[in-house]
């Protein structure tokens, strides 16, 4: 007599949807989603639920005036100093910062990157001449 | 301290503290609902759950019976998967498959601390890799078409430029 032994082992498109939808939520809505979107059509409709999610909540904070600023400090690798002043802008899940001026009236012409997935600041190099 | 027998799918039964079995909702309510007191000897059958991931279980939830009882989910807090504790993480050292069996026992059971664990876990495995890496990770097959996955790319993924 034979026995089959069943030992498919389970694999993560077996478990419960809500669950798959609760792991597939803890990723960083910067990149790591975007790149799980493109593993399956499976993920992929979750993933386009979870981020529609992210921002109805985004938005109802908003509105509801419930935001607020927290402090991060990177544990490793190199921090911006203190400044004011400084411009800043969003592009490609990094914030970009430059210049800038201490309390002190020492100005700053560095510029930072601060990348939102691992959420750390990287000091690019800046070349080329300014723009007038 | 009172004891409690559970057993597990393929018929082995485990002693427990009964403050341990407890941190199961899934327990919790059956026992309140079936009146359960001290002098009970009769097991509580777990049908969803095999002895070795039930040993698993019951060594987690034995180690983690101090804690205080999880948070409720903050839906606005950004979510942190960089805070399991080492303990864990070495509990956790183990293949996929259990990883998995673990996931879906916790979820039966309602362990909400195991479940966020080892999803959390989860969720680390897929961080920082492109869609070809998660697929060979997790074993998952491409169900795009070429003409899908190149519309996808132009949304640009940008993993691999990093």
């Amino acid at each position: 007599m034979e026995v089959e032994v069943d030992i498919k082992k389970v694999n993560i498109n077996d478990l419960p949807e809500e669950v798959l939808e609760y792991i597939l939520s803890q990723l960083s809505p910067y990149r790591d989603l975007k790149c799980a979107m493109q593993v399956c059509y499976k993920w992929h409709r979750l993933i386009t639920g979870v981020m529609k999610q992210l921002q109805q909540n985004f938005h109802q904070s908003i509105w509801e005036s419930r935001v607020s600023w927290t402090s991060i400090l990177p544990e490793i690798g190199a921090n911006i100093t203190e400044r004011y002043s400084h411009c800043a802008c969003y592009f490609n899940k990094s914030v970009y910062v430059f210049g800038g001026c201490t309390s002190t009236n020492t100005t700053f012409n560095d510029l930072w990157r601060f990348d939102l997935t691992t959420r750390e600041w990287i000091r690019p190099l800046a070349m080329g001449e300014l723009v007038k | 301290m009172p004891q409690i027998k559970l057993q597990s799918s393929d018929g082995e039964s485990f002693e427990i503290d009964l403050e341990v079995a407890r941190q199961s909702v899934t327990i919790k309510t059956m026992l309140e609902d079936l009146g359960w007191d001290e002098s009970d000897d009769d097991p509580v059958p777990l049908p969803n759950v095999n002895a070795a991931i039930l040993k698993k279980v019951v060594q987690w939830a034995t180690f983690h019976k101090d804690d205080p009882p999880p948070p409720e989910d903050d839906e606005n807090k950004e979510k942190r998967t960089d805070d399991i504790c080492t303990w864990d993480a070495e509990f956790l050292k183990v293949d996929q498959g259990t990883l998995f069996e673990l996931i879906l026992a916790a979820n039966y059971l309602d362990i909400k601390g195991l479940l966020d664990v080892t999803c959390k876990t989860v969720a680390n495995m897929i961080k920082g890799k492109s869609p070809e890496e998660i697929r060979k990770t997790f074993n998952i097959k491409n169900d795009f078409t070429p003409a899908e996955e190149e519309q996808m790319m132009s949304c640009n993924c940008s993993a691999t430029m990093e």
